[in-house]
């Protein structure tokens, strides 16, 4: 196995990696001026994976909803003891979360990067889970369900995801519910883990005050020591999507002070694999800012008319399986709102010709807050990339936003404003 | 210049470089709404870039500057503090200096405001008042702020400037006027003491050269005093409040007569991490882990203040227990029921800390102006790690024993109607 090095002298930085012998992959970033190291150990794995075929039998199980957060929250908890504590023995922090699609574990440390690092490899290959524990588990992950609840902008977010797939994963919560929680066991735990927390289905990044080789060599050597179950192969299960088939509006009163109004897009034209995909990823971005970032006509007028403020934001999530758009803000005039944004879309890809020096102002905006990020050991590990866009990081962005042009803008337009692929969703 | 300083800090270690300008005057809560608008128009417009929209794009223009104004309560003053960060062009595909613009960015913003014949322009203004109180009517939709908004003015009672929310109420904001907001702003111009802090890789010499480009005028020079004074209650101050909420939220406020010039400051940030200021500490090891009733229960501590706060969050049914569970902790610390690892463990976590904030630009900035408030000598990081390390078990106990409840604050989430 070689060292792959990608150099990026104007900058001063350099991304090294490595796969390991049984298929773990290792990504390295020094920046030696740094007292901090970030690192971060992903599992390839996120709450949409519920469905799989079990190895063991070669039928298809449905395990609960909320299964991978569940599976991250108990990782920590030990026979006698709690990783958590081993890290602060150093002052280091960890943590971890769960996506849609990942898993991730981190620490941040000043000191000691190599017994942490081994302190991660431990904990996360090292499954055990007993039913006392799981079940303690459960209050704990309710009182974070239960917080979310009350948390309207997280609300209306799941809720307009839920809208878009009403046949799809992703109508679950990340964290499931209280009741599919409850059906959890500790022999579904063992099973997710059996299949998905294996070497080959996770990447260790690690960006900061380090010598990648010694990185390389450390992981091989705590690797080579360890034993590992027979590898098994991973078959996700998702089912047939009815692509345009799903609740196109949605509407709720809460006890809000301020009405809430989500937009959805659902993303229904297959993405391209590899370079060609971050190519997408980032023209899709830059089309999104065009149109609804502050310096938008849609945002001046409808900000000068107080139908939005700078609570609007929006978002773009590309992942493994899918890929939306979301707009969200509040607003004391919902429908207002919907319609002007809506319009914007509908004309969109007629305007883009018109647009040629917002869009000049719009990349020169997005190269500098690359070069901003940069600053960043978390956005650095961060955009390290995937298999899926052939591991395209913050580095190679810039040249690939400089790259896109107005053409390339009006060929994403028509699929990304779609109207049949669009929900809105108002929480008054 | 009497009254306005710079400071300069040269680093390699980022692609950027950032400018902070605070303006710093003494709390005066009848100011906080004038204020908060200045820092709204100031963001949002001005003279050069009239709409939000302009000035958003001349941003851009400028390689996706970061710019905002905010205002925060630091002790007892009040400090609106504009930012801009941007790339060194370096990195850039220019030879302009980033630099340079940027400083002609602030002075646009700082001296040229939206304004005529001694008024922010109407429409502008209006616009902006509205926004923020909207902003400030929805605070009560996010719900663990608004219950530690509701612990302090329970804590402060009586001491409005530490009471109120610094943007100020809703009907305070109503009351402004353009011409009100504009008096505010020239009065902050012309008397608000001026602190500039440079951080990045830049030349100390053009530094200078650049920033003596801003238009401000000499102004009598202040040191004004830092430290809220408290005499603790003698009874403990309760309130409930009642709405149908999933989560019920339980804060506390604790008084610790302790300030960032006690010798035993350093034992006060050791005993806040033991007691609820760490995912290692008693709180979240008791309520969340040991008795599975919370997702969060934390502590944080102001030297500035003394105000030792607790937010956790409940089942409306466990407010009790908790109450009592969290107390139970402050006893143990006091009577040493700890062990030697965890004070160990926790000064590695506290150094940790205090060597990733040298990674970190805005804290890096803001060490340098805190020194300059409370007119000290930076303490180098070496030393701060060795008194860190030196506290002992005893001191800890100590400063446990001067803690005092002073408030208690319950967002009852019981739901009454179920609808749901």
């Amino acid at each position: 196995m070689t060292v792959n090095k990608k150099e990026y002298s104007i900058y001063g930085d350099n991304v090294y990696s490595k796969r390991m012998a049984n298929g773990l992959l290792v990504m390295v970033v020094a920046k030696p001026e740094y007292y901090r190291t970030y690192a971060t150990l992903g599992v390839d794995y996120g709450s949409i994976d519920n469905q799989f075929v079990n190895p063991n039998t070669g039928e298809v199980v449905t395990l609960p909803a909320g299964i991978a957060h569940f599976l991250e929250h108990k990782m920590f908890d030990k026979n006698g003891y709690d990783a958590f504590d081993l890290f602060t023995k150093y002052g280091s922090n960890a943590n971890a979360y769960t996506s849609f699609t990942n898993t991730n574990y981190l620490f941040t440390t000043t000191n000691h990067v190599m017994e942490n690092l081994k302190i991660l490899l431990d904990f996360v290959q090292e499954p055990y889970f007993t039913p006392e524990k799981v079940e303690k588990e459960k209050g704990i992950i309710g009182q974070e369900i239960q917080m979310y609840d009350d948390d309207p902008n997280s609300r209306i977010f799941f809720q307009t995801i839920r809208n878009l797939y009403p046949d799809f994963p992703l109508n679950k919560d990340i964290a499931g519910s209280i009741e599919s929680i409850a059906k959890i066991t500790a022999d579904d735990l063992n099973l997710a883990y059996q299949v998905f927390y294996q070497p080959s289905n996770m990447t260790l990044k690690v960006v900061g005050n380090v010598d990648p080789d010694e990185v390389f060599q450390f992981v091989e050597d705590d690797q080579a020591a360890k034993q590992f179950a027979a590898p098994v192969k991973i078959e996700r299960v998702f089912p047939k999507q009815a692509p345009y088939d799903f609740t196109t509006s949605h509407h709720e009163t809460l006890k809000l002070s301020r009405p809430k109004v989500a937009i959805g897009l659902k993303g229904i034209a297959k993405l391209p694999n590899g370079p060609s995909e971050a190519k997408r990823e980032l023209t899709m971005s830059l089309l999104l800012n065009l149109f609804f970032s502050e310096n938008s006509q849609v945002y001046s007028e409808l900000y000068d008319e107080g139908i939005l403020d700078d609570s609007f934001s929006f978002e773009l999530d590309c992942e493994r399986e899918f890929y939306f758009a979301f707009l969200a803000g509040d607003t004391n005039h919902p429908q207002q709102f919907i319609e002007r944004i809506l319009d914007v879309m509908k004309t969109a890809v007629n305007k883009i010709d018109e647009l040629a020096n917002d869009f000049a102002l719009i990349k020169r905006e997005k190269i500098g807050q690359r070069v901003l990020m940069m600053n960043s050991l978390e956005a650095i590990a961060i955009r390290l990339g995937s298999p899926l866009d052939d591991f395209t990081n913050l580095y190679d962005e810039v040249d690939i936003i400089n790259s896109i042009e107005l053409a390339d803008l009006k060929a994403v337009a028509g699929q990304l404003f779609d109207l049949k692929a669009v929900t809105t969703n108002v929480f008054d | 210049m009497n009254g306005v300083k710079l400071n300069v800090v040269k680093t390699t270690k980022f692609k950027s470089t950032s400018i902070t300008v605070d303006f710093i005057e003494p709390l005066d809560h009848t100011r906080f709404a004038n204020l908060a608008l200045v820092a709204e128009l100031m963001e949002t417009s001005n003279g050069d870039y009239p709409t939000q929209s302009l000035l958003a794009k001349q941003l851009s223009r400028m390689y996706g500057m970061v710019f905002g104004a905010n205002v925060l309560k630091y002790g007892k003053l009040h400090i609106l503090r504009l930012v801009i960060s941007f790339p060194n062009e370096k990195y850039l595909p220019t030879n302009d200096s980033t630099l340079k613009m940027a400083v002609n960015f602030l002075n646009q913003v700082i001296f040229n405001p939206l304004a005529s014949d001694g008024a922010f322009q109407a429409q502008t203004f209006e616009l902006q008042k509205q926004n923020l109180i909207n902003y400030v009517k929805s605070i009560p939709d996010d719900k663990q702020f608004y219950a530690s908004n509701q612990l302090r003015a329970l804590y402060y009672q009586g001491e409005p400037n530490y009471a109120e929310f610094v943007l100020g109420t809703v009907e305070q904001l109503q009351a402004t006027t353009a011409k009100g907001v504009y008096d505010a702003y020239r009065e902050m111009l012309t008397q608000a003491q001026v602190q500039i802090s440079v951080l990045g890789d830049v030349n100390e010499q053009s530094i200078k050269e650049q920033i003596t480009q801003l238009e401000f005028k000499e102004r009598a020079e202040h040191q004004y005093p830092v430290k809220i004074d408290r005499t603790p209650l003698t009874k403990v101050a309760e309130r409930t409040e009642q709405q149908a909420l999933k989560q019920s939220k339980l804060d506390m406020g604790y008084y610790l007569p302790v300030r960032y010039d006690s010798d035993d400051r350093y034992a006060s940030m050791l005993f806040n991490c033991l007691f609820g200021g760490t995912p290692q500490s008693k709180l979240f090891r008791n309520v969340r882990e040991k008795y599975s009733l919370a997702y969060y229960a934390s502590s944080t501590f102001s030297t500035m203040s003394g105000l030792l706060m607790v937010q956790t969050g409940i089942n409306s049914s466990d407010h009790e227990k908790v109450i009592s569970i969290v107390n139970d902790q402050l006893v143990d610390i006091q009577n040493g029921d700890f062990s030697d690892e965890s004070l160990a463990n926790i000064k590695a976590d506290l150094i940790n800390g205090r060597l990733s904030g040298l990674d970190s630009q805005r804290q890096l900035s803001d060490e340098r102006l805190v020194d300059s408030l409370l007119n000290r000598q930076h303490e180098a990081v070496d030393t701060w790690c060795d008194r860190i390390r030196a506290v002992t078990k005893a001191e800890v106990m100590a400063v446990a024993k001067q803690v005092k409840l002073q408030a208690i604050y319950f967002l009852d989430g019981r739901d009454n109607d179920d609808s749901e």
